[in-house]
């Protein structure tokens, strides 16, 4: 009866890849459709992020780049969203730019909702500057000459001509420059940024990137970090505003406990298979 | 005459970059405007040299390939002609036919991808991660704690979880990626100072 299980568990090695792909699909789509929202525990880095926010106060201006397109913004939009409610409701002033040429109708997109859901005019509470090519430069000048590397904003308007930016002139314009993104450009912000702008750093990153910004928390280069759904989901939670990403969250976790269980029954189907092979004694 | 150019110019340019980190003066400051001016503008210029290689190769593609070879390559550069007309005569602001391709086709196309990485891993991880030796079971145990610690039940599941794994993330990743910025720093240091040099030509080829 034993030698049975054993055959059984070590069949599951030769398991049709797309009965995993079901379970998958299952495991994302049947807590999304159940909308069961989830709390969690805030992490030290999304505390810090949240106190950073929690300092801007009315009439001060903080620099948001916003460096993601499609395929990240289902983690990194939830951090935009909630981070530009908290700065407009707090009466505070949003300077945009993005570094990735893919994510700038995204992002505009996304801000100019939040904008007129929070009746804040564009030109005097915030502005779009759009995209340049090349992060380390573009990051340089926005602290030392805004108006060379950016002489109009994305829509064609002259820089000086609006009330809001007429008067920046570099690092120390901003409160807080917070940064949300999926790739490289956050690292930039980082090297080139720190030691720039008169302002605290704070980072929101795809979950697999969390793990290497860790260190600049320790040497505080950076005053907040917020990592994958998680992470946006803890800010969320922080700023009392539940969102799709707190909602997304009882997905993710699934898929993960999905991923946890498929390790352990590949390894234990593995080591069934290889007893079952092993050599007559 | 250019390529005789190159050196001098690399040494000399190369040598200001560095200057104006160290010197706090009115001119490097100056200096320093005009450098990433030029950054900006030359990386500007590479964007549209590489839109007009990608044009060039797909181009190729088309008059030489064959069956879906050369249909792909038609459908790039159709996509890329049909939004680039669309942008020019139609504008690229929020609510213009351009922002309304981008976030009903593009975005989704882009969404799509990443999502199929999830079936992948799940595939991946069942038939892959496998306790054969004393490292991939580190890496086992330590992608177990932080997977489970990372959902809302590990908690309630294995107390103390979050504990475990919050080690993990700030002890030996930060040690190791420490160890790897350090690294990187330093070979960027290296690499930088052998092209001002003019040992190394820009692109790692080492100079004759």
């Amino acid at each position: 009866m034993r030698l049975d299980y054993l055959a059984l568990l070590a069949s599951l090695t030769r398991i049709d890849r797309r009965i995993l792909y079901l379970l998958v699909a299952l495991a994302i789509v049947i807590p999304l459709l159940a909308a069961s929202g989830t709390r969690v525990t805030p992490a030290a880095e999304s505390e810090g992020f949240f106190r950073a926010v929690q300092r801007v106060s009315e009439g001060q201006t903080v620099l948001l780049a916003a460096d993601y397109n499609g395929a990240t913004a289902f983690e990194l939009e939830p951090m935009v969203t909630t981070l530009v409610q908290e700065v407009f409701s707090r009466g505070a002033r949003l300077v945009l730019v993005c570094l990735d040429p893919q994510g700038i109708g995204l992002v505009e997109a996304k801000v100019q909702m939040l904008a007129d859901a929070a009746g804040k005019t564009y030109g005097t509470d915030w502005v779009f500057l759009g995209y340049r090519p090349s992060a380390p430069g573009v990051i340089m000048s926005l602290a030392s000459a805004p108006y060379t590397v950016f002489p109009r904003d994305h829509r064609g308007t002259s820089l000086r001509a609006l009330p809001l930016a007429a008067g920046l002139s570099g690092h120390s314009d901003y409160q807080l420059v917070a940064v949300v993104a999926s790739g490289p450009a956050a690292q930039d912000w980082v090297i080139y940024g720190h030691a720039r702008y008169r302002a605290p750093i704070v980072i929101g990153l795809g979950g697999g990137l969390g793990p290497t910004f860790q260190g600049f928390l320790d040497t505080h280069a950076i005053a907040g970090l917020i990592a994958g759904l998680r992470g946006a989901a803890e800010y969320e939670q922080l700023t009392g505003r539940p969102g799709e990403a707190l909602r997304a969250l009882s997905a993710q976790a699934m898929a993960h406990l999905l991923l946890i269980a498929l390790i352990i029954l590949g390894n234990a189907a593995f080591f069934a298979a290889k007893w079952r092979d092993r050599p007559p004694v | 005459m250019i390529r005789r150019l190159s050196r001098p110019l690399v040494i000399i340019l190369g040598s200001l970059a560095i200057a104006q980190f160290f010197v706090p003066h009115q001119a490097s400051r100056w200096v320093e405007a005009r450098l990433l001016d030029w950054l900006v503008l030359l990386e500007s210029a590479a964007l549209v040299a590489g839109i007009l290689a990608l044009a060039r190769r797909h181009a190729a593609r088309i008059s030489r390939g064959e069956g879906p070879e050369r249909a792909l390559a038609a459908v790039t550069l159709g996509a890329m002609a049909f939004m680039l007309a669309t942008g020019l005569a139609l504008g690229t602001g929020p609510g213009s036919a351009f922002g309304a391709i981008y976030l009903s086709v593009l975005q989704p196309i882009q969404a799509s991808m990443m999502s199929l990485l999830g079936f992948f891993m799940a595939s991946a991880v069942f038939r892959s991660f496998r306790l054969t030796s004393a490292p991939a079971t580190i890496l086992l145990v330590s992608a177990l704690t932080v997977l489970l610690a990372r959902v809302p039940l590990g908690e309630h599941l294995v107390p103390r979880i979050s504990m475990f794994s919050t080690w993990i993330i700030r002890g030996p990743n930060v040690a190791a990626t420490r160890g790897l910025w350090i690294g990187i720093g330093l070979a960027a240091c290296a690499t930088g100072f052998r092209v001002i040099l003019g040992i190394q030509g820009p692109t790692g080829a080492k100079r004759s």
